[in-house]
């Protein structure tokens, strides 16, 4: 009987075995079937990749570049005066036509006279508006002041009254 | 195994019945041939057991070999200095078909697939279906969309197969240069065949050879030779663009040229007219006389003056001037009015030997040193018919032809402190080589003021790119055929380099039979024919290259023509 047992034993040891093994060998073998799989679609994509390469250069040669520049673009070499050869040429070409008038700093405002604040509207010319209330209207200040302080009405409150006397004019145009 | 016991029991038997003797030994050797076996069945185990274990620890990459993935193609790349692919390897689709196995009937397959392929005929498809050979060509560099209609025909007998081609991305640009491979895959002209070893190379095949060119000059060389011969109807063109101190091509064009992809289908064979085509050079030649008499202190002064008040006869010739002057003229003055009266006077004081010497040293008797196959020599006169005639016109460069490679090779020489360096179509990286001394650094000086001054104020006034301080010498020579003068075509040559306060590039360049057109006046000289076309390539090529103009900076010239000059074109 033991016998008997032992050499069951060592069929079902065996068979495990053989089995397991088998799993394995299964296991690595699609392993490696993903691996050559990953592989070849490595190749050939970069084959894509460099044919693409070949046609996006071929497409973009230098004689149709040439050929497009010959017959749309028509851009030209820059010529010697249109290179930079010191930071003082390149401040030469922002200065202004003419000389500014000399300014004096002085106080001439009164001093209560309420900060005044720029049109922060910009108008885009979608309606001119009429001639008339064009000039009636004052002239947008020049002049930004920027300031923390909140003495005559917050800034916010001056900035709506602004809005509201740029729009009032321009409502009869709509 | 007769030999192993039978039972003894027919009256056959009885002649070999076992003895007892017998019957132990063959006992003994059974024993023996079992022992033999097991010992087999043992050993081959383990020996099983080792080849697994190598298999599963060295070589466990999947044999996926690499023909499948391979992606480089039978050569190596080639790229331009900036690295710009000038030529590759693709695989590309190979129709092609076996005609004894073909199903269908030729001629309507022939229509069928000469439908999709359109640069072949119907009679062509045909000719190669009803071939009788094996295996025929069809089409080589199929489009994939192509080859998938052909594919979709379901003719059995036609293969459908990806083959390595070369490719030139830039077709026609460079040819001369690039060279192209025929279809097996070796170098057959120009790069391609000088370094035929190095790009097939398996070891080297994924490193691309890298070129000296820059194909944005390339191109811009190109497109200008291309529009001056449009305009003047001209058999040709050639220009090279050298780095003076490196000895670099960084461009070389020939026209007319042809596609490299498709090598051989306008019938012209190949001819690169830059280094393989021999030409009489005319005046550019007299920068190099001048160059000789000041290094062989024949000239002790540029103020030394020449007679060129008339025509001068010589051994039943005469030397005409093309500007005549009539009057003695300066070193400066001849150099500026291209005199060949001047020039051939003071060829005579240098004399022929160090004539000789000059040309020996500056590589003009033998093929210009450098990868291209595609080089000749020089023609020069025999020593026996080198007398003084022959010095006078070599002096003005008649009498001699060299390829412009030579030309450019020599003005690169003379304008870089006088060092002869051989020419290279690889890029550089490394400092120049050594090279060889030629002219001093005095002669090389002086002749920058000489060449400086013939474009400020000499025949070469239509170079003078704004800025770019381009120097340079006219020629304009009869074309010589074979040894044989062509009457009435001409060679119009300008040899330049640029900026000449430190010459970095030198260009030359070449019209093969200028017609003269509106925009020239008719005129087939260099000064008006080729000297604009580099008056606008250095102002295109000069910022590739980096060379910023500089309008308020120049060579100084004034020393050479105290009083001034008027130069009548």
């Amino acid at each position: 009987m033991t016998t008997y047992a032992g050499a069951a034993l060592m069929l079902f040891a065996t068979l495990g075995t053989a089995i397991a093994s088998y799993t394995v060998n299964l296991h690595v073998a699609g392993e490696r079937a993903a691996v050559r799989q990953l592989r070849a679609d490595l190749g050939a994509q970069t084959r894509q990749v460099l044919s693409l390469q070949a046609e996006l250069r071929t497409r973009a040669r230098l004689p149709e570049m040439q050929r497009w520049n010959d017959n749309v673009f028509k851009m030209a070499a820059p010529s010697a005066t249109q290179f930079l050869r010191s930071p003082v040429q390149l401040a030469s070409f922002v200065a202004p036509a003419a000389p500014p008038p000399v300014q004096y700093a002085v106080a001439t405002a009164p001093a209560d006279a309420a900060p005044e604040v720029a049109s922060v509207v910009v108008r885009t010319g979608y309606a001119p508006p009429p001639a008339a209330t064009t000039a009636a209207s004052p002239a947008p200040a020049q002049l930004v002041r920027a300031s923390y302080e909140r003495g005559a009405g917050t800034i916010a409150d001056s900035v709506a009254a602004d809005l509201a006397s740029i729009a009032a004019p321009a409502a009869p145009a709509r | 195994m007769g030999a192993i016991g039978l039972p003894s029991g027919s009256a056959i038997g009885a002649r070999s019945a076992p003895l007892p003797g017998q019957h132990q030994a063959a006992r003994a050797l059974a024993r023996q041939r079992l022992s033999v076996l097991l010992l087999l069945f043992v050993a081959v185990p383990p020996v099983l057991a080792l080849r697994l274990g190598e298999l599963a620890l060295f070589d466990a990459a999947p044999a996926a070999a690499t023909p499948a993935t391979a992606t480089t193609g039978e050569r190596a790349d080639i790229v331009d200095r900036n690295g710009v692919e000038l030529a590759r390897t693709f695989s590309a689709y190979a129709i092609s078909v076996e005609p004894r196995r073909l199903a269908s009937e030729p001629r309507a397959l022939a229509r069928r697939i000469a439908a999709i392929l359109t640069d072949r005929s119907e009679d062509e498809i045909y000719a190669e279906l009803t071939h009788r050979g094996s295996f025929r060509y069809i089409a080589r560099r199929v489009l994939p969309a192509e080859a998938k209609r052909i594919n979709d025909l379901g003719e059995p007998a036609i293969r459908l197969g990806r083959e390595a081609e070369r490719l030139y991305p830039n077709f026609s640009l460079g040819a001369h240069l690039i060279g192209y491979a025929d279809n097996e895959g070796h170098g057959a002209y120009g790069v391609e065949k000088a370094f035929d070893a190095r790009l097939t190379d398996p070891a080297r095949r994924n490193d691309p050879l890298r070129l000296a060119v820059d194909v944005r000059v390339q191109q811009a060389l190109d497109s200008e030779l291309r529009a001056i011969v449009a305009d003047q109807q001209a058999e040709g063109a050639a220009g090279v663009v050298l780095d003076v101190n490196s000895g670099e091509v960084v461009a070389m064009v020939s026209l007319p040229d042809f596609n490299p992809n498709a090598p051989g289908k306008d019938g012209q064979p190949a001819f690169n007219k830059a280094s393989y085509g021999r030409y009489e050079l005319g005046s550019t030649f007299k920068a190099l006389t001048i160059a000789s008499g000041l290094e062989s202190g024949v000239i002790k002064s540029m103020q030394q003056r020449y007679d060129a008040t008339r025509p001068m006869p010589m051994a039943g010739f005469v030397i005409h001037d093309d500007h005549p002057q009539n009057s003695w003229l300066t070193v400066p003055e001849v150099f500026i009015h291209s005199s060949n009266i001047g020039t051939a006077r003071i060829a005579l004081e240098v004399g022929r030997e160090r004539q000789r010497a000059m040309l020996e040293a500056i590589g003009f008797m033998k093929p210009v040193e450098i990868e291209l196959p595609e080089l000749r020599n020089p023609q020069l006169p025999p020593l026996s018919n080198w007398g003084d005639l022959a010095t006078m016109t070599i002096s003005y460069g008649h009498g001699i032809t060299v390829t412009p490679l030579h030309l450019a090779s020599a003005y690169a020489t003379l304008v870089n402190g006088g060092i002869y360096r051989p020419l290279t179509l690889l890029r550089r990286d490394g400092p120049p080589p050594a090279g060889r001394r030629v002219f001093s650094e005095k002669t090389s000086a002086e002749m920058r003021q000489l060449l400086r001054l013939t474009v400020t104020a000499g025949t070469g006034r239509k170079a003078d790119a704004a800025g770019y301080r381009v120097g340079g010498k006219t020629g304009t020579a009869e074309k010589n055929e074979n040894g044989r003068y062509v009457r009435g075509a001409n060679v119009s040559t300008f040899a330049a380099a640029f900026p000449m306060d430190a010459p970095r590039y030198v260009v030359v360049t070449m019209i093969d039979n200028p017609r003269g057109s509106k925009a020239t006046y008719g005129f087939r000289t260099a000064g008006m024919v080729i000297a604009p076309v580099v008056g606008r390539l250095v102002t295109r090529i000069g910022p590739l290259l980096g060379v910023t103009p500089d309008p308020a900076r120049d060579l100084d010239t004034a020393s050479l023509m105290p009083t001034p000059a008027a130069v009548v074109e």
